[in-house]
């Protein structure tokens, strides 16, 4: 299996940057995302992976081989589009046989290896079928058989569960994981959705103007986001930040704060603010403020409130549910709590 | 019960199916009934003979044939090199590239300049002693007048016509396929060519068989662009069916036998939309 590293790796459209000097190594059998608002560059990556579109500076590499002046072809990489795009005027055996076709491979082969495929996706009773006749998840599965029937050396993936419906996207994932791990092909994944990411990548990177924020296990990407941007952007609800200010009186921390001696935001997870009408021990950072709302979502309980003019949200256990306008303690733990620069929004603890 | 019973909408349609009668079944039966006579109009002769035309024009007709075949030539060479030019032009313009738009219109106009005047164009263009295409060529051909060139030459001008009409077709046929399936098939490992042919071309068909209806039926009722460049000439060698028709109708006054040389073409026509509504509606 192959090793991807990029070099300086640079794309510019006109005058306009869209990545700017990536150097990054994805591991030998690596399921490996990339993570990003759109239009943060994340389909161009994968796109020059691919040999679709030409890096403008640096060299990416497979296996320490350069192969920035190679096509598609002869990459030997599959992609999966978001599109599907399957070939709408083959039927499901014509589209999973293409690349084999294409490498005119012998016909009792194509034959064999679409039937291996078919059955490895299950979709033995299909391959007679036009694309038109076949729901979204089907087609989704058809274009894992086209990308993996010649057994290639980089698997990409543009986004590719996101034209299915929630329930359907949840089985593709776990499929995907599966097939991953029996494969062992080098995968590369691009998706806007943080919790594909997490649950499915060895390591993940999120992406941001052009820029890796963070190149992590995904755990680390959760509990030590490097700046305020992936802190922001990971987790579900997102993190409230609090100006370091608003912690004036507020001890032991703001003692703390000021021999930190700069300006800092401070993030907490709305999951490790717990609400309660009665103040904790002091091994909680407390934070008083009042109700504005209160959302419950069927498992957890989340309290929407004001402390000092901020709104911050946390998360209610056991007890009833305030009223609005009540005044309530939000606590948090101190090693839960993440503080950056304010001013780079870099991590500082 | 309303004044127009159960249907009033059906005398909505009343006045449209009315004008229709007139200018279009009306000259249809009109034309089929003249078919079956014999009429002279300066002979003043004028009687029913059955089939008699059709038994004449198929059975002893040469000219008629002659036409035919001039006409199925012209047909069969025009659409085929205006659609393999066209589908170049659209494969070429179908990439975004700075001023495609501007070549697109520059395409066009040959499409947007009457038949008749770009004939007139193209017989000075033709002329054996003062023409551009024997000064640019340094040889010395009566494009217009040598039996074997004089249809060729017309063909050119008909491709010269109507190929940026086909390429606009295909253009817009070109942007119903989706980007991805280019990338899909690159990634697979396809060249240019083997998309072209597995890709391209089998999900263009739809729109080719529209180009080809358009054209085919255009190309096979051809007159103007013929009429204006040769008359007909030399020698009959540019004769199609409605050229002949319109001698036969409005030069020799033969109202029965051109009408049954009409008849002919409109059935020949008949059949060839048919085939064509058929292959369509197969998908």
């Amino acid at each position: 299996m192959v090793e991807i590293r990029f070099e300086g790796v640079e794309k510019r459209f006109g005058s306009v940057t869209v990545i700017k000097k990536l150097d990054l190594t994805i591991r030998s059998r690596e399921f490996f995302t990339f993570l990003g608002p759109s239009g943060c560059g994340k389909s161009t990556i994968l796109n020059m992976i691919a040999g679709l579109e030409d890096v403008t500076g640096g060299t990416i590499y497979f296996d320490g081989t350069p192969v920035n002046g190679l096509s598609p072809a002869e990459r030997d990489v599959a992609m999966v589009f978001q599109s599907y795009a399957l070939y709408p005027h083959m039927t499901v055996y014509e589209n999973i046989a293409f690349p084999l076709r294409v490498k005119k491979e012998r016909k009792e082969k194509i034959d064999e290896e679409v039937k291996r495929i078919a059955s490895l996706l299950d979709l033995g009773s299909l391959l007679q079928r036009k694309p038109k006749e076949l729901s979204g998840g089907q087609k989704q599965r058809v274009a894992l058989g086209r990308a993996l029937v010649r057994k290639p050396k980089v698997f990409l993936m543009d986004e590719p569960l996101s034209n299915l419906d929630a329930k359907l996207r949840l089985d593709m994932r776990t499929e995907l994981k599966k097939l991953h791990q029996e494969l062992g092909i080098t995968t590369v994944y691009v998706t806007h959705d943080q919790e594909e990411a997490m649950v499915l990548s060895d390591r993940m990177a999120v992406l941001y103007m052009g820029v890796i924020q963070q190149c992590d296990i995904p755990i680390n990407v959760y509990k030590k986001p490097a700046n305020v941007f992936v802190a922001d952007f990971i987790g579900s609800p997102p993190m409230n930040f609090v100006d370091g200010s608003s912690f004036r009186g507020v001890e032991p921390i703001w003692s703390a704060l000021r021999e930190l001696d700069r300006e800092v935001v401070i993030g907490i997870r709305p999951y490790d603010l717990i609400v309660s009408t009665r103040e904790y021990d002091d091994k909680f950072m407390v934070l008083r403020g009042e109700v504005l709302m209160v959302e419950q979502t069927g498992n957890e309980i989340w309290v929407d409130g004001v402390f000092k003019g901020i709104k911050i949200r946390g998360r209610l256990i056991g007890e009833k549910n305030p009223f609005p306008g009540e005044s309530v303690f939000f606590h948090v733990p101190f090693e839960k709590l993440h503080i950056f620069d304010k001013e780079s929004g870099t991590r500082i603890i | 019960m309303s004044l127009y019973g159960r249907r009033p909408q059906i005398f909505f349609l009343l006045p449209a199916l009315f004008v229709l009668a007139l200018v279009m079944f009306y000259p249809l039966i009109y034309v089929l009934w003249l078919s079956f006579h014999r009429r002279f109009l300066i002979f003043n002769v004028s009687e029913f003979i059955g089939f008699g035309n059709y038994v004449f024009l198929f059975l002893q007709d040469e000219r008629f044939w002659n036409a035919l075949y001039n006409t199925l030539y012209f047909t069969i060479t025009s659409v085929f090199l205006e659609l393999v030019f066209g589908l170049a032009i659209a494969v070429l313009l179908s990439r975004g590239f700075r001023g495609r738009g501007s070549v697109l219109s520059i395409l066009l106009i040959p499409w947007v300049v009457p038949a008749v005047v770009s004939a007139k164009i193209w017989e000075w263009i033709y002329n054996p002693d003062f023409g551009i295409l024997n000064f640019i060529l340094k040889i010395n051909i009566n494009w217009l007048g040598d039996p074997f060139w004089a249809l060729n030459a017309a063909v050119l001008v008909d491709v010269w016509k109507a190929t940026p009409f086909v390429a606009l077709l295909l253009i817009a046929g070109f942007q119903t396929i989706p980007n991805d399936l280019f990338r899909a098939a690159k990634v697979d490992g396809a060249s240019s060519w083997y998309i072209f042919w597995r890709i391209t071309l089998p999900l263009l068909k739809p729109t080719i068989l529209v180009v080809l209806v358009f054209r085919t039926l255009d190309a096979f009722r051809v007159f103007d662009t013929i009429y204006v460049l040769t008359g007909g000439g030399p020698a009959n060698t540019t004769e199609t069916l409605s050229i002949y028709t319109y001698k036969l109708l409005f030069h020799t006054l033969q109202f029965g036998y051109g009408s049954s040389v009409a008849v002919v073409i409109f059935v020949f026509t008949g059949i060839v939309t048919v085939f064509y509504m058929w292959l369509l509606s197969r998908g």
